[in-house]
Protein backbone atom coordinates (compact mmCIF):
# COMPACT_ATOMS: atom_id res chain seq x y z
CA UNK A 1 0.00 0.00 0.00
CA UNK A 2 1.36 2.96 -0.94
CA UNK A 3 0.12 6.98 0.08
CA UNK A 4 1.20 10.62 -0.73
CA UNK A 5 3.16 11.45 2.25
CA UNK A 6 4.42 15.02 3.24
CA UNK A 7 6.84 16.22 5.68
CA UNK A 8 7.57 19.56 7.12
CA UNK A 9 11.16 20.63 8.41
CA UNK A 10 11.95 24.06 10.06
CA UNK A 11 15.59 23.08 10.78
CA UNK A 12 16.57 23.02 7.02
CA UNK A 13 15.78 19.21 6.87
CA UNK A 14 17.89 17.75 9.84
CA UNK A 15 14.36 16.63 11.57
CA UNK A 16 10.69 16.80 10.54
CA UNK A 17 8.12 17.65 12.90
CA UNK A 18 5.91 14.64 11.56
CA UNK A 19 4.81 13.31 8.35
CA UNK A 20 1.34 13.71 6.81
CA UNK A 21 -0.60 11.23 4.62
CA UNK A 22 -3.65 13.24 2.78
CA UNK A 23 -4.83 10.13 0.68
CA UNK A 24 -3.72 7.50 -1.87
CA UNK A 25 -1.34 7.60 -4.15
CA UNK A 26 -1.97 9.77 -7.50
CA UNK A 27 0.72 7.46 -9.05
CA UNK A 28 4.19 8.02 -9.85
CA UNK A 29 3.97 11.55 -10.01
CA UNK A 30 1.67 14.06 -8.27
CA UNK A 31 1.97 17.68 -7.66
CA UNK A 32 2.62 20.10 -4.50
CA UNK A 33 2.90 23.97 -3.68
CA UNK A 34 2.79 25.94 -0.92
CA UNK A 35 1.74 29.78 -1.50
CA UNK A 36 4.37 31.91 -1.31
CA UNK A 37 3.58 34.12 1.50
CA UNK A 38 0.90 32.62 3.14
CA UNK A 39 0.43 29.27 5.15
CA UNK A 40 -1.91 27.33 1.92
CA UNK A 41 -0.86 24.25 0.30
CA UNK A 42 -1.90 22.10 -2.02
CA UNK A 43 -1.47 18.50 -2.70
CA UNK A 44 -2.28 15.69 -5.39
CA UNK A 45 -3.88 12.51 -4.41
CA UNK A 46 -5.70 9.99 -6.33
CA UNK A 47 -8.02 11.93 -8.99
CA UNK A 48 -8.04 14.66 -6.53
CA UNK A 49 -6.43 17.36 -4.84
CA UNK A 50 -6.71 18.39 -1.15
CA UNK A 51 -6.43 21.20 0.54
CA UNK A 52 -4.41 22.58 3.90
CA UNK A 53 -4.86 26.00 5.73
CA UNK A 54 -2.16 25.95 7.97
CA UNK A 55 1.34 24.17 7.82
CA UNK A 56 1.36 20.78 9.26
CA UNK A 57 -2.56 21.35 9.21
CA UNK A 58 -5.33 18.65 7.97
CA UNK A 59 -5.76 18.22 4.47
CA UNK A 60 -9.05 18.31 3.46
CA UNK A 61 -10.97 18.15 -0.50
CA UNK A 62 -10.18 20.89 -2.57
CA UNK A 63 -11.16 19.70 -6.10
CA UNK A 64 -11.78 16.04 -7.53
CA UNK A 65 -9.79 15.00 -11.24
CA UNK A 66 -11.67 12.25 -11.88
CA UNK A 67 -10.23 9.79 -13.41
CA UNK A 68 -7.03 11.82 -13.60
CA UNK A 69 -3.87 12.18 -11.77
CA UNK A 70 -2.92 15.58 -10.84
CA UNK A 71 0.70 15.38 -11.69
CA UNK A 72 1.83 19.19 -11.35
CA UNK A 73 0.00 22.14 -8.38
CA UNK A 74 1.31 25.35 -8.87
CA UNK A 75 0.10 28.06 -6.76
CA UNK A 76 1.26 31.16 -9.21
CA UNK A 77 1.75 34.88 -7.80
CA UNK A 78 -0.78 36.50 -9.56
CA UNK A 79 -4.94 35.63 -9.61
CA UNK A 80 -5.60 34.60 -13.16
CA UNK A 81 -5.35 37.48 -15.72
CA UNK A 82 -4.61 40.33 -13.02
CA UNK A 83 -0.57 41.73 -13.08
CA UNK A 84 -1.75 43.60 -9.93
CA UNK A 85 -3.92 41.40 -7.36
CA UNK A 86 -1.67 39.11 -5.81
CA UNK A 87 -1.95 35.36 -4.66
CA UNK A 88 0.54 34.94 -2.49
CA UNK A 89 -1.51 35.72 1.04
CA UNK A 90 -5.48 35.11 1.77
CA UNK A 91 -7.07 31.40 2.69
CA UNK A 92 -8.56 30.50 -0.78
CA UNK A 93 -5.63 31.08 -3.52
CA UNK A 94 -5.92 30.15 -6.40
CA UNK A 95 -3.43 27.57 -7.95
CA UNK A 96 -3.39 25.49 -11.86
CA UNK A 97 -3.38 21.87 -12.10
CA UNK A 98 -1.94 19.74 -14.56
CA UNK A 99 -3.13 16.11 -15.22
CA UNK A 100 -1.70 13.08 -17.00
CA UNK A 101 -5.30 12.59 -19.24
CA UNK A 102 -8.60 14.56 -19.22
CA UNK A 103 -10.55 14.47 -16.40
CA UNK A 104 -14.23 14.00 -16.07
CA UNK A 105 -14.87 17.70 -16.48
CA UNK A 106 -13.02 17.30 -20.39
CA UNK A 107 -9.50 18.96 -19.26
CA UNK A 108 -6.21 18.47 -18.47
CA UNK A 109 -4.73 21.44 -17.33
CA UNK A 110 -7.08 23.89 -15.10
CA UNK A 111 -6.64 27.00 -13.39
CA UNK A 112 -8.51 26.72 -10.24
CA UNK A 113 -10.51 29.40 -8.54
CA UNK A 114 -9.68 29.95 -4.86
CA UNK A 115 -13.32 28.54 -4.04
CA UNK A 116 -12.28 25.19 -6.53
CA UNK A 117 -14.22 26.49 -9.66
CA UNK A 118 -11.85 24.65 -12.60
CA UNK A 119 -11.45 27.09 -15.68
CA UNK A 120 -10.31 24.72 -18.71
CA UNK A 121 -7.13 25.85 -20.40
CA UNK A 122 -5.91 23.15 -22.19
CA UNK A 123 -3.74 24.33 -24.73
CA UNK A 124 -4.62 22.02 -27.06
CA UNK A 125 -7.18 19.30 -27.17
CA UNK A 126 -5.73 15.89 -26.58
CA UNK A 127 -2.43 17.72 -24.48
CA UNK A 128 -1.20 14.99 -21.36
CA UNK A 129 1.54 15.96 -18.65
CA UNK A 130 3.61 13.78 -16.55
CA UNK A 131 6.14 16.20 -14.52
CA UNK A 132 5.64 17.98 -11.34
CA UNK A 133 7.64 20.94 -12.87
CA UNK A 134 5.47 21.08 -16.27
CA UNK A 135 3.63 24.42 -15.71
CA UNK A 136 5.38 28.22 -14.56
CA UNK A 137 3.66 31.76 -14.58
CA UNK A 138 4.46 35.26 -14.87
CA UNK A 139 1.69 37.63 -13.33
CA UNK A 140 -1.80 36.13 -13.80
CA UNK A 141 -1.62 36.52 -17.70
CA UNK A 142 1.78 34.63 -18.85
CA UNK A 143 1.76 30.54 -18.73
CA UNK A 144 3.96 28.18 -20.09
CA UNK A 145 3.62 24.77 -19.54
CA UNK A 146 5.62 21.41 -21.25
CA UNK A 147 3.39 18.33 -22.28
CA UNK A 148 2.26 15.47 -24.50
CA UNK A 149 0.70 16.18 -27.77
CA UNK A 150 0.70 12.60 -29.50
CA UNK A 151 3.14 11.33 -27.85
CA UNK A 152 5.98 14.10 -28.87
CA UNK A 153 6.09 17.11 -26.16
CA UNK A 154 5.42 20.32 -26.98
CA UNK A 155 6.43 23.67 -25.34
CA UNK A 156 2.78 25.90 -25.22
CA UNK A 157 2.82 29.74 -23.80
CA UNK A 158 0.29 32.08 -23.32
CA UNK A 159 0.20 35.74 -22.92
CA UNK A 160 -3.96 35.88 -21.27
CA UNK A 161 -4.26 33.59 -18.72
CA UNK A 162 -4.39 30.64 -20.95
CA UNK A 163 -7.68 31.81 -23.24
CA UNK A 164 -5.00 31.55 -26.47
CA UNK A 165 -1.82 29.44 -26.46
CA UNK A 166 0.71 29.36 -29.02
CA UNK A 167 2.89 26.35 -29.72
CA UNK A 168 6.25 27.12 -29.52
CA UNK A 169 7.65 23.74 -31.15
CA UNK A 170 8.94 20.20 -29.76
CA UNK A 171 10.85 19.07 -27.15
CA UNK A 172 13.13 15.95 -26.55
CA UNK A 173 13.15 15.00 -22.95
CA UNK A 174 11.82 18.35 -20.40
CA UNK A 175 12.00 17.81 -16.96
CA UNK A 176 11.80 21.51 -15.33
CA UNK A 177 10.14 25.12 -16.06
CA UNK A 178 10.80 27.65 -14.96
CA UNK A 179 10.55 32.05 -14.99
CA UNK A 180 12.26 34.71 -13.14
CA UNK A 181 10.34 35.72 -10.02
CA UNK A 182 11.65 39.64 -10.05
CA UNK A 183 11.04 39.44 -13.87
CA UNK A 184 8.40 42.83 -14.51
CA UNK A 185 8.36 42.58 -18.02
CA UNK A 186 5.84 40.32 -18.93
CA UNK A 187 3.41 42.93 -17.31
CA UNK A 188 3.86 45.06 -20.23
CA UNK A 189 1.88 42.46 -22.30
CA UNK A 190 2.45 40.39 -25.73
CA UNK A 191 5.20 37.71 -25.97
CA UNK A 192 7.64 39.48 -22.73
CA UNK A 193 9.24 37.90 -19.67
CA UNK A 194 12.19 35.34 -19.53
CA UNK A 195 11.89 31.94 -19.32
CA UNK A 196 13.76 28.52 -18.82
CA UNK A 197 13.15 24.95 -19.31
CA UNK A 198 15.46 22.03 -19.38
CA UNK A 199 15.50 19.63 -22.01
CA UNK A 200 17.48 16.57 -21.89
CA UNK A 201 21.44 17.71 -20.75
CA UNK A 202 20.24 21.42 -22.36
CA UNK A 203 18.48 24.23 -20.53
CA UNK A 204 16.60 26.53 -23.30
CA UNK A 205 16.26 30.18 -22.46
CA UNK A 206 14.12 32.67 -23.94
CA UNK A 207 13.55 36.39 -23.07
CA UNK A 208 10.66 37.00 -25.19
CA UNK A 209 8.19 34.14 -23.88
CA UNK A 210 9.12 30.94 -25.83
CA UNK A 211 9.14 33.18 -29.28
CA UNK A 212 12.56 32.33 -29.40
CA UNK A 213 15.08 29.68 -27.51
CA UNK A 214 18.19 29.87 -27.18
CA UNK A 215 20.09 26.37 -26.21
CA UNK A 216 23.01 25.81 -24.10
CA UNK A 217 24.02 22.01 -23.38
CA UNK A 218 25.58 21.61 -20.69
CA UNK A 219 28.11 18.80 -20.25
CA UNK A 220 26.38 16.11 -18.31
CA UNK A 221 23.60 13.53 -19.55
CA UNK A 222 20.86 15.36 -17.86
CA UNK A 223 19.52 18.64 -16.43
CA UNK A 224 17.62 17.19 -13.00
CA UNK A 225 16.91 20.47 -11.29
CA UNK A 226 16.47 23.80 -12.31
CA UNK A 227 15.53 27.00 -10.25
CA UNK A 228 16.74 30.80 -10.76
CA UNK A 229 17.31 33.15 -8.25
CA UNK A 230 16.07 36.66 -8.76
CA UNK B 1 23.07 3.43 -3.81
CA UNK B 2 24.34 6.97 -5.45
CA UNK B 3 21.10 9.66 -4.92
CA UNK B 4 20.20 11.37 -7.70
CA UNK B 5 18.62 15.09 -8.12
CA UNK B 6 15.09 15.60 -7.34
CA UNK B 7 14.82 19.36 -7.09
CA UNK B 8 17.00 22.03 -6.31
CA UNK B 9 15.25 25.50 -4.96
CA UNK B 10 16.93 28.68 -3.71
CA UNK B 11 16.59 29.85 -0.58
CA UNK B 12 14.07 32.41 -0.61
CA UNK B 13 15.54 34.26 2.57
CA UNK B 14 19.39 34.15 1.69
CA UNK B 15 21.79 33.40 -0.46
CA UNK B 16 21.14 29.42 0.53
CA UNK B 17 19.77 26.57 -1.82
CA UNK B 18 18.36 23.33 -0.96
CA UNK B 19 18.64 20.19 -2.68
CA UNK B 20 16.06 16.91 -2.75
CA UNK B 21 17.73 14.08 -3.61
CA UNK B 22 16.56 10.40 -3.48
CA UNK B 23 18.88 7.07 -4.09
CA UNK B 24 15.47 5.31 -5.33
CA UNK B 25 14.71 3.88 -1.56
CA UNK B 26 15.40 7.14 0.94
CA UNK B 27 15.60 10.92 0.36
CA UNK B 28 17.32 13.31 2.02
CA UNK B 29 17.65 17.05 1.40
CA UNK B 30 21.30 18.90 1.34
CA UNK B 31 21.55 22.61 1.93
CA UNK B 32 24.17 25.19 1.75
CA UNK B 33 23.72 28.63 3.77
CA UNK B 34 25.68 30.29 0.78
CA UNK B 35 25.53 28.78 -3.12
CA UNK B 36 27.46 31.42 -4.03
CA UNK B 37 30.61 30.83 -2.14
CA UNK B 38 33.73 29.42 -4.03
CA UNK B 39 33.93 26.67 -1.49
CA UNK B 40 30.74 24.79 -0.69
CA UNK B 41 29.46 23.54 2.22
CA UNK B 42 26.66 21.34 1.72
CA UNK B 43 25.06 19.73 5.09
CA UNK B 44 22.90 16.91 4.53
CA UNK B 45 19.70 16.32 6.51
CA UNK B 46 17.66 13.48 7.69
CA UNK B 47 16.94 10.76 5.89
CA UNK B 48 13.50 9.50 5.10
CA UNK B 49 12.24 6.38 3.62
CA UNK B 50 11.04 6.93 0.53
CA UNK B 51 11.01 8.61 -3.02
CA UNK B 52 10.07 11.67 -2.54
CA UNK B 53 10.34 14.23 -5.52
CA UNK B 54 8.89 17.89 -4.92
CA UNK B 55 10.57 20.88 -2.19
CA UNK B 56 8.90 23.76 -1.59
CA UNK B 57 9.98 26.48 0.80
CA UNK B 58 8.04 28.74 2.95
CA UNK B 59 7.45 32.26 4.45
CA UNK B 60 8.89 30.93 7.53
CA UNK B 61 13.51 30.86 7.35
CA UNK B 62 14.80 27.29 7.05
CA UNK B 63 11.27 25.55 6.85
CA UNK B 64 10.00 24.00 3.94
CA UNK B 65 7.81 20.66 2.67
CA UNK B 66 8.78 17.49 1.17
CA UNK B 67 6.09 15.47 -0.74
CA UNK B 68 6.49 11.96 -2.10
CA UNK B 69 3.59 10.79 -5.05
CA UNK B 70 4.17 7.18 -3.46
CA UNK B 71 5.77 6.57 -0.34
CA UNK B 72 5.19 2.90 1.28
CA UNK B 73 4.18 3.25 4.45
CA UNK B 74 5.94 1.78 7.17
CA UNK B 75 4.60 -1.53 8.55
CA UNK B 76 2.60 -2.48 11.54
CA UNK B 77 3.05 -4.95 14.01
CA UNK B 78 -0.86 -5.02 15.40
CA UNK B 79 -2.36 -7.32 16.35
CA UNK B 80 -5.85 -8.82 16.24
CA UNK B 81 -8.52 -5.92 16.64
CA UNK B 82 -12.80 -5.94 16.35
CA UNK B 83 -14.87 -3.11 16.41
CA UNK B 84 -18.68 -3.04 15.23
CA UNK B 85 -20.23 0.21 14.76
CA UNK B 86 -23.58 1.65 13.59
CA UNK B 87 -24.32 5.02 13.13
CA UNK B 88 -27.96 7.19 11.76
CA UNK B 89 -27.39 10.70 10.77
CA UNK B 90 -30.43 12.95 9.46
CA UNK B 91 -31.88 16.37 9.20
CA UNK B 92 -29.09 18.11 6.83
CA UNK B 93 -30.34 21.51 7.29
CA UNK B 94 -27.26 23.24 9.27
CA UNK B 95 -23.84 23.23 9.05
CA UNK B 96 -22.05 20.79 12.58
CA UNK B 97 -19.68 23.34 14.37
CA UNK B 98 -17.44 20.59 16.19
CA UNK B 99 -17.09 16.78 15.81
CA UNK B 100 -19.33 15.03 17.64
CA UNK B 101 -17.49 12.33 19.61
CA UNK B 102 -18.89 9.45 21.26
CA UNK B 103 -17.15 6.43 22.57
CA UNK B 104 -20.53 4.18 22.26
CA UNK B 105 -22.17 2.01 20.14
CA UNK B 106 -24.53 4.40 18.68
CA UNK B 107 -24.54 7.88 17.93
CA UNK B 108 -26.65 10.72 16.02
CA UNK B 109 -26.08 14.03 14.33
CA UNK B 110 -27.37 16.00 12.33
CA UNK B 111 -25.60 18.51 9.58
CA UNK B 112 -25.21 19.84 6.10
CA UNK B 113 -21.73 17.88 5.70
CA UNK B 114 -21.39 14.97 7.66
CA UNK B 115 -18.13 14.95 9.97
CA UNK B 116 -18.27 12.55 12.40
CA UNK B 117 -15.68 11.65 14.76
CA UNK B 118 -15.45 8.65 16.42
CA UNK B 119 -12.81 7.65 19.04
CA UNK B 120 -11.31 4.24 19.36
CA UNK B 121 -8.72 3.46 21.84
CA UNK B 122 -7.21 0.31 20.88
CA UNK B 123 -4.94 -1.50 24.04
CA UNK B 124 -3.40 -3.64 21.37
CA UNK B 125 -1.83 -2.66 17.83
CA UNK B 126 -3.74 -3.31 14.89
CA UNK B 127 -2.78 -6.26 12.34
CA UNK B 128 -0.81 -4.99 9.43
CA UNK B 129 -3.15 -6.47 7.44
CA UNK B 130 -6.72 -5.62 8.97
CA UNK B 131 -9.36 -3.72 6.80
CA UNK B 132 -12.10 -1.36 7.94
CA UNK B 133 -14.96 -1.59 5.87
CA UNK B 134 -17.52 1.11 5.66
CA UNK B 135 -20.81 0.77 4.34
CA UNK B 136 -22.96 3.65 3.64
CA UNK B 137 -26.10 4.92 2.24
CA UNK B 138 -26.41 7.77 -0.45
CA UNK B 139 -30.05 9.67 -1.09
CA UNK B 140 -30.14 11.91 -4.15
CA UNK B 141 -26.51 12.77 -5.12
CA UNK B 142 -25.26 14.69 -7.82
CA UNK B 143 -23.86 13.39 -10.88
CA UNK B 144 -20.59 12.52 -9.78
CA UNK B 145 -21.51 10.83 -6.80
CA UNK B 146 -19.64 10.93 -3.28
CA UNK B 147 -16.68 9.81 -1.93
CA UNK B 148 -16.06 8.67 1.76
CA UNK B 149 -12.99 10.06 3.36
CA UNK B 150 -11.48 8.44 6.02
CA UNK B 151 -8.79 9.67 8.69
CA UNK B 152 -6.81 8.26 11.34
CA UNK B 153 -5.44 10.86 14.33
CA UNK B 154 -2.87 9.66 16.62
CA UNK B 155 -3.94 10.58 20.61
CA UNK B 156 -2.70 13.88 20.38
CA UNK B 157 -4.99 14.59 16.92
CA UNK B 158 -2.08 14.42 14.70
CA UNK B 159 -3.02 13.39 11.29
CA UNK B 160 -1.73 9.67 10.15
CA UNK B 161 -3.30 8.95 7.33
CA UNK B 162 -6.02 10.09 4.96
CA UNK B 163 -7.80 7.13 2.08
CA UNK B 164 -10.70 8.22 0.03
CA UNK B 165 -13.15 5.95 -1.75
CA UNK B 166 -13.75 5.75 -4.88
CA UNK B 167 -16.78 7.30 -6.31
CA UNK B 168 -19.97 5.92 -5.54
CA UNK B 169 -23.22 6.35 -6.52
CA UNK B 170 -26.76 7.39 -5.16
CA UNK B 171 -27.92 4.31 -2.89
CA UNK B 172 -26.32 1.71 -0.87
CA UNK B 173 -22.18 1.88 -1.33
CA UNK B 174 -19.28 0.23 0.86
CA UNK B 175 -15.47 0.62 0.64
CA UNK B 176 -12.60 -1.15 2.21
CA UNK B 177 -9.75 0.60 3.47
CA UNK B 178 -6.50 -0.54 4.66
CA UNK B 179 -5.36 0.39 8.13
CA UNK B 180 -1.84 0.33 6.64
CA UNK B 181 -0.06 0.21 10.11
CA UNK B 182 -2.54 2.36 12.54
CA UNK B 183 -1.29 1.32 15.81
CA UNK B 184 -2.43 2.20 19.48
CA UNK B 185 -4.87 4.82 20.13
CA UNK B 186 -6.69 6.09 17.45
CA UNK B 187 -9.49 8.78 16.20
CA UNK B 188 -11.11 8.27 13.39
CA UNK B 189 -12.97 11.01 11.05
CA UNK B 190 -15.48 10.36 8.52
CA UNK B 191 -16.30 12.69 5.90
CA UNK B 192 -18.36 12.26 2.84
CA UNK B 193 -17.05 14.82 0.10
CA UNK B 194 -18.45 16.02 -2.80
CA UNK B 195 -22.54 16.50 -1.07
CA UNK B 196 -24.97 18.70 -1.70
CA UNK B 197 -27.37 20.76 0.53
CA UNK B 198 -30.44 18.53 1.17
CA UNK B 199 -29.00 15.22 0.45
CA UNK B 200 -28.07 12.48 3.55
CA UNK B 201 -26.34 9.98 4.10
CA UNK B 202 -26.74 7.11 6.72
CA UNK B 203 -23.72 5.15 7.68
CA UNK B 204 -24.69 1.28 8.10
CA UNK B 205 -21.92 -0.18 9.67
CA UNK B 206 -18.70 0.14 10.23
CA UNK B 207 -16.34 -2.86 10.97
CA UNK B 208 -12.84 -3.90 11.43
CA UNK B 209 -11.74 -7.48 10.57
CA UNK B 210 -8.80 -9.28 11.01
CA UNK B 211 -7.08 -11.29 8.19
Amino acid sequence: MTDVLIQYSTDRGATYTGSQSPGTSPGTVGGFDVQRAGTVSYAAIDEAVVKASTFGGIYSAFIVTTGAAPVCVIVPYYTRNSTTVKNTTGATPECLVALDQADGDGGSLYWVAGDGTKTDITPTAGMTFDSPNCVTTSYGTHIAVFGLVSGTYHLYTSTSGGTSWTDRGVLTAPHFIRTRRNDTRAKAGGNKGQLFVTDGNTILYSRDWGATLHARTMPVTGVLGLDIAG
Amino acid sequence: MTFSIKQVVFDPFGKGAYVLASDGTDSAVWSTPDVYAAVQVWTKGATKPGVYTILRTTNIPDAFFIYGPQVTLPPSDCAPFYYDLRIQLYDWAVEVGNWVSTEGVNGVWDGFEMQARIRLDCTAPLDPNSTITVAWYNQDLETNGSRMQVQWYDSGMNLLRTEYSTSKPAGENSFTYSTNGITGAVTWKFQLVNTQNGHSIIIRTLEITNP
